[in-house]
């Protein structure tokens, strides 16, 4: 690597890194020593191609995705397994019930397989389009809406606070009230 | 609760997550660039541990399962006779080979930034063809195996970009005729891995990780088509290695803490499996050695620490296990024969005796060793058979020779390496041609003769 293109990763992991680990923080559930062995791993791959990606962020953001879709890997680096991180509580309103079905829903995310949460937080967390989410996992967008579809499924099964799918659901009610019906 | 109310409520929790907490570490430019050469460099030494044992293995060999002696390797180091027709040369390749070397015959084949493949007369350092790069040239991957005529390389797949506008080449593996530079045929790999795990030869065959990444199929070598493929479980991964032409499997579960590692013949021909072993724990695939693989497994619970223990396999499954406690902070280590020659960070060179699980010799390597945080990445030192010398290069051009039987140095000089950078997790490369070093540091290639014992 050029001695200007290796300036230029050092300066881009400074300005990202943060940002980049705290995504995969929530990629691994939480799991601190998967989240930077999966940072890592992704920055890796960049370094070797870094003077030829032209979007860095995007690139190594695919790969994490990606990777922690796909992983293979020979050997483990991780010493040990971290506790998830918990749900902040909030202050004021949120401060009771709510908190509490976060918690039981965070503890809950981390039992979903690394498919299920990539697809979890490039559609909930990085509120992209199902169609962007199955261009990043290379994947077809019926397999994304599927495994949306499955990981909601398991949460509700993980999560008996969040209920069962309700009858009305299968008819797609109306969460709003059109404006021809409000005139 | 309704599934846009649950999916609102998955998307609090992941925006409550206390990412705050979460900051990423100081050094992790450093972590990054260690990690990935120390994998690179694993890797690459993996491929010279194969080829160092292919060479040397009838010459240092187990001698028939051992005696539990060690088996003399030469009186003394004998001088070097220089190949016919060769004389000292030092030439300049650029595009040719930054990628590396290997000596097959009389001819250098390397890979550089702008050919996957060029063919350079061993004797004189004469360029003879080149096989332009699909688009570019990285990394530290170069022509890996020569065999009637036809040369095994990698390149890119495709010169195109991805539809987001990043270029991912993919990998090519690719048969190149050694006379002319013509390219055979090609096939793509699932992944780009260049290492020695990814193809190597056997008997009748090129045996090469493709289609999937849990496949090895068996490619004719002058059509590349396929003759038959072996596919293991989802969740399994195998490593590979080639005793005399059959190759053999060593397969482990991809769990934190594997119970077992499965070591499985494949027939040549058919592909058919045999199990021929089951060895504790999660073994790792040192190489080869004569008609032995060589694993490495953590002992105890000192995983991560240096108390190791070794086992050779053989074709047959039988194996033998020795404790092993690495000499120092490991930088580079061959199995060579029945020895494991390592070279720590601190400058000390030892060989151990597979066959008798003792370390014969820790001398000082005879090169000035650079920090591990500048050059992570050290040349593999070579081993003359024939001299009984195993030599090691620094990153600097300082060059040693090591007696193989008792650890004295019997040799030492300098070759200028000149001031080019290299790729990253590249280093300079030591390569021999009978007798004669080949010294390459990117473009620039010095051959010499080392003046030993004479």
């Amino acid at each position: 690597m050029e001695a200007s293109s290796h300036d230029e990763f050092r300066e881009f992991v400074a300005m990202r890194s943060t940002a980049l680990l705290r995504l995969a923080v929530l990629l691994t559930g939480g799991d601190r020593h998967a989240a930077e062995d999966l940072l890592q791993i992704a920055l890796m791959k960049a370094y070797g191609r870094w003077a030829r990606i032209e979007q860095h962020e995007a690139y190594v953001r695919q790969v994490m995705y990606r990777q922690q879709v796909n992983r293979w890997r020979l050997r483990r680096h991780r010493a040990e397994t971290t506790v998830p991180v918990l749900p902040e509580s909030e202050s004021g309103t949120d401060a009771g019930a709510d908190s509490e079905l976060r918690i039981a829903l965070w503890a809950a995310l981390g039992r979903l397989s690394k498919r299920q949460r990539a697809v979890v937080v490039l559609r909930y967390f990085e509120d992209l389009p199902e169609a962007e989410v199955a261009a990043l996992l290379a994947c077809p967008v019926g397999t994304v809406r599927s495994t949306a579809h499955r990981s909601l499924a398991k949460l509700r099964a993980l999560v008996p606070e969040l209920g069962p799918e309700g009858p009305s659901e299968r008819v797609q009610p109306l969460s709003y009230t059109p404006k021809e019906v409000q005139r | 609760m309704t599934t846009e109310r649950v999916e609102e409520k998955v998307r609090e929790t992941l925006n409550a997550v206390a990412l705050d907490r979460v900051r990423a570490p100081a050094n992790l430019v450093e972590q990054v660039v260690r990690r990935r050469s120390r994998r690179r460099f694993s890797q690459a030494a993996g491929a010279a541990v194969a080829v160092a044992a292919i060479s040397v293995g009838a010459v240092f060999g187990f001698g028939g399962g051992g005696t539990g002696h060690d088996r003399p390797v030469r009186p003394a180091a004998s001088p070097a006779t220089p190949p016919e027709g060769w004389e000292p040369w030092q030439s300049s390749s650029p595009g040719a080979s930054e990628r590396g070397c290997l000596v097959d015959g009389s001819a250098l084949y390397c890979s550089g930034s702008e050919y996957d493949a060029a063919k350079i007369e061993a004797n004189t350092g004469k360029r003879l063809w080149t096989v332009k790069v699909n688009r570019e040239g990285d990394g530290i991957d170069h022509p890996f195996a020569v065999r009637d005529g036809v040369v095994y390389a990698y390149r890119n797949h495709t010169a195109e970009n991805a539809p987001d506008g990043d270029y991912a080449g993919g990998t090519d593996l690719m048969a190149v005729d050694a006379d002319t530079g013509d390219v055979l045929w090609k096939v793509e790999m699932p992944q780009d891995d260049r290492t020695a795990q990814a193809a190597m030869l056997i008997d009748g065959a090129v045996l090469a990780n493709t289609p999937s990444v849990r496949t090895m199929s068996a490619l004719d070598p002058l059509t590349g088509k396929e003759k038959w493929r072996h596919t293991w479980d989802k969740g399994t991964v195998c490593q590979r290695a080639v005793l005399s032409g059959v190759p053999y499997l060593a397969c482990l579960p991809d769990v934190e803490k594997p119970d077992a590692t499965e070591v499985l013949r494949l027939d040549p021909a058919t592909g058919s499996a045999t199990k021929i072993a089951t060895l504790p724990g999660g073994q790792q695939l040192m190489g080869t050695t004569g008609d032995r693989m060589v694993l490495v497994a953590a002992q105890g619970e000192s995983e991560g620490g240096k108390d190791l223990r070794l086992t050779t396999v053989s074709g047959a499954g039988e194996r033998v296990s020795r404790p092993y406690r690495a000499v120092g902070a490991p930088a580079t280590s061959e199995v060579i024969g029945d020895r494991l020659i390592s070279v720590s960070w601190q400058g000390k060179a030892s060989a151990y005796s597979l066959t008798t699980g003792k370390t014969l010799w820790t001398r000082p390597v005879g090169v000035e060793l650079p920090s591990q945080e500048t050059m992570p990445r050290l040349p593999s030192p070579m081993v003359s058979a024939g001299q009984g010398v195993v030599y090691f290069l620094s990153p600097t051009g300082d060059l040693s020779g090591l007696d193989l039987r008792t650890g004295e140095q019997v040799w030492r000089d300098h070759v200028d390496l000149g001031k080019e950078r290299l790729p990253f997790g590249g280093s300079p490369q030591l390569l021999l041609y009978e007798d004669a070093l080949v010294v390459r540091n990117g473009s620039t290639i010095v051959s010499l003769l080392p003046r030993v014992g004479g």
